[in-house]
């Protein structure tokens, strides 16, 4: 019987056919990278739970579709990436991003901190700042290449997007980005050194 | 940029993902004889960094558990989702986009042709983007500002009866004596006490709100009053939003809205009519486009503010959710989301008591298995281990084939293999 990478007791014939154990298991086991990788996309927004959810709730009902072409993760991540799309296309979600620029509005902020923290998460927020900027089909497969380290054809097939198509959206995206963080205060420090964690 | 930068910037794009020897140094002695790529170099990198810090301290707000029980069922109750997915990865006719680009290049030039057209009763205050006093008595602090003096930003006016207010490219009128504070920023009156008349220029198509402790009101284009619990519009239209956010009315000229109404939740229910006689200003109210807020919107907007941290928003979500006639489920729901409140700041006594509420209250529903399983969890994270040990055993006695079982289970043998 056919094996799901990374979650071996489960069968993908299981999941297919909407049995509730095999789906538990399999999206227990997954939920770790599948929380990862959206935390990555959208940054420190507060939409993971939501993207999390919406993700699993798209998977379940598209697993009965699944072939096996492409591993499960990818898939999960497909499906990720095309719900993380229509988000990011709304305008609700552009607003509360802006919204949330405005320093000292986000819970976080009101937390104590060692400086070197809190300048670290402003940091992070600058470059989802920046990043909310770059339109969903560009910024996506950026991240996913450059940060996140995904083979470009990956990528491209992640994104339902032509390899040429992929390549040149993450050039346009990095450009973009590094001319915006060259102008950017709070970024400004990133050109000095490498960051100590 | 040279060639060389440029195929240096391409393998800077691909380095995470994994450059040959042969690129590997080229990539290097190109960085160390050229500044501006190895400036780049330095800054791609620690943005990844950043990205990757971000990434690492994502967490889930709430429980796998509950996500997933949440997510099957959705999965099976919901519209299908891959239906809308589908559609918006649809590919469009050329010709709905060719008409839709006519369409708008037309609403663009009449929307032009009609302003153009229309005198600017704010002309001076929208173009000038001045903020001064312009008629009255305004002071802060006992001193009392000249007429045209500068508004100055974030700070508590007192602002005498009959008194008027250029602020960006509104005027406000005090009808009685009113304490407002200005933000520019945002073009916000933050309304503290008595009641405003705002007229509001159209023409430079920029928001301009009025925000009380109760709602907000956001407007484009309009002449409204406003005091600490009602909306009334007279002119254009306005959106009226609770204190954390959530749509709550949307009023035409000649409407009025309560807070009251809709805050006690006495409001009429969706697309009713919410008249309120007896005010000269206020023509009689058309048919209504004023709506409540649902149980349902309101648990959504509370689970993302718990998702994002914000524990003081989520609670007051839940209490509009509660106080807009929940369903049973809705109820369990909201007693849920409570305990989860509780959980993130940091009281586990008070989460498990509300989860524990929503076992009793609530046991004929499948959501009462999960709270069970959350208070027993919150004890065992807390460090309470006999009360979790308790816990666990009811839900193993209570769900002998429950979803969460082989936790539970593995739990209790855990305890007990502690056990001299």
């Amino acid at each position: 019987m056919e094996q799901l990478v990374g979650s071996p007791d489960v069968s993908i014939e299981a999941c297919r056919q909407g049995e509730r154990g095999a789906l538990d298991a399999f999206f227990r086991a997954e939920l770790p990278s599948l929380t990862r990788l959206v935390g990555r996309l959208v940054g420190p927004s507060g939409d993971v739970d939501e993207l999390v959810e919406l993700t699993v709730v798209a998977a379940i009902r598209a697993f009965p579709r699944f072939r096996g072409e492409a591993s499960p993760r990818r898939w999960l991540a497909s499906i990720a990436v095309q719900i993380l799309q229509r988000e990011l296309r709304r305008p609700e979600r552009r607003r509360r991003v802006a919204f949330e620029l405005v320093p000292g509005e986000a819970l976080v902020d009101r937390a104590p901190l060692p400086d070197r923290a809190a300048d670290s998460r402003a940091q992070v927020r600058r470059l989802y700042a920046l990043l909310d900027r770059l339109a969903p089909k560009k910024r996506i497969p950026f991240v996913l290449h450059v940060f996140e380290g995904r083979p470009v054809d990956e990528v491209a097939a992640i994104m339902n997007a032509s390899i040429v198509a992929t390549k040149s959206r993450i050039f346009w995206a990095r450009r973009s980005l590094l001319a915006s963080a060259r102008k950017d205060r709070t970024l400004r420090e990133l050109f000095e050194a490498e960051v100590v964690r | 940029m040279t060639d060389a930068c440029f195929r240096v910037s391409r393998l800077l794009e691909r380095r995470a993902s994994g450059l040959s020897e042969a690129e590997r140094l080229v990539l290097e002695r190109h960085l160390a004889a050229c500044a501006g790529c190895r400036e780049d170099s330095t800054l791609l990198r620690n943005l990844a960094e950043l990205s990757l810090h971000a990434a690492e301290s994502s967490q889930l707000a709430v429980p796998s558990e509950r996500l997933l029980a949440r997510a099957f069922v959705r999965a099976t109750s919901d519209a299908p989702e891959q239906s809308l997915l589908e559609h918006a990865f649809a590919p469009r006719s050329p010709y709905a986009l060719a008409f839709g680009f006519a369409l708008l290049l037309a609403c663009a030039l009449g929307g032009a042709w009609l302003r153009h057209g229309r005198a600017a009763p704010l002309a001076d205050a929208a173009e000038h983007n001045l903020s001064m006093v312009v008629a009255g008595t305004v002071s802060i602090g006992g001193r009392t500002l000249a007429l045209g003096a500068v508004v100055p930003e974030h700070s508590k006016l007192s602002v005498a009866a009959q008194s008027e207010l250029a602020l960006a490219h509104a005027r406000v009128r005090t009808e009685e004596a009113t304490s407002l504070a200005w933000s520019e920023a945002d073009s916000c009156v933050e309304l503290a006490d008595g009641a405003v008349n705002v007229s509001v220029d159209p023409k430079p198509k920029r928001p301009f709100a009025v925000k009380t402790p109760l709602f907000r009101v956001d407007v484009l284009g309009t002449e409204f009053h406003v005091d600490a619990r009602s909306v009334s519009v007279s002119r254009g239209r306005v959106r009226i939003s609770n204190a954390v956010g959530v749509e709550v009315a949307v009023l035409d000229a000649g409407q009025r809205w309560r807070a009251s109404d809709a805050l006690a939740q006495n409001a009429p229910p969706v697309g009713t009519a919410d008249a309120v006689g007896g005010d000269s200003d206020v023509a009689e109210p058309a048919p209504t486009v004023a709506r409540t807020v649902t149980a349902a919107e309101s648990l959504a907007l509370a689970r993302h503010a718990l998702a994002s941290g914000d524990v003081s928003s989520a609670r007051h979500a839940i209490d509009l959710a509660l106080h807009a006639h929940p369903r049973m489920d809705e109820q369990a729901e909201a007693q849920m989301l409570l305990g989860d409140a509780a959980r993130i700041a940091g009281n586990p006594d008070l989460s498990t008591s509300e989860y524990l509420q929503v076992f009793t209250r609530f046991r004929n529903l499948p959501l009462a298995e999960t709270a069970l399983f959350s208070a027993a969890r919150v004890q065992a994270h807390a460090g309470h281990n006999a009360r979790a040990d308790q816990l666990f055993s009811s839900y193993l006695a209570a769900y002998p084939r429950g979803q969460f079982h082989a936790q539970a289970l593995e739990h209790v043998n855990a305890r007990a293999s502690e056990k001299p």
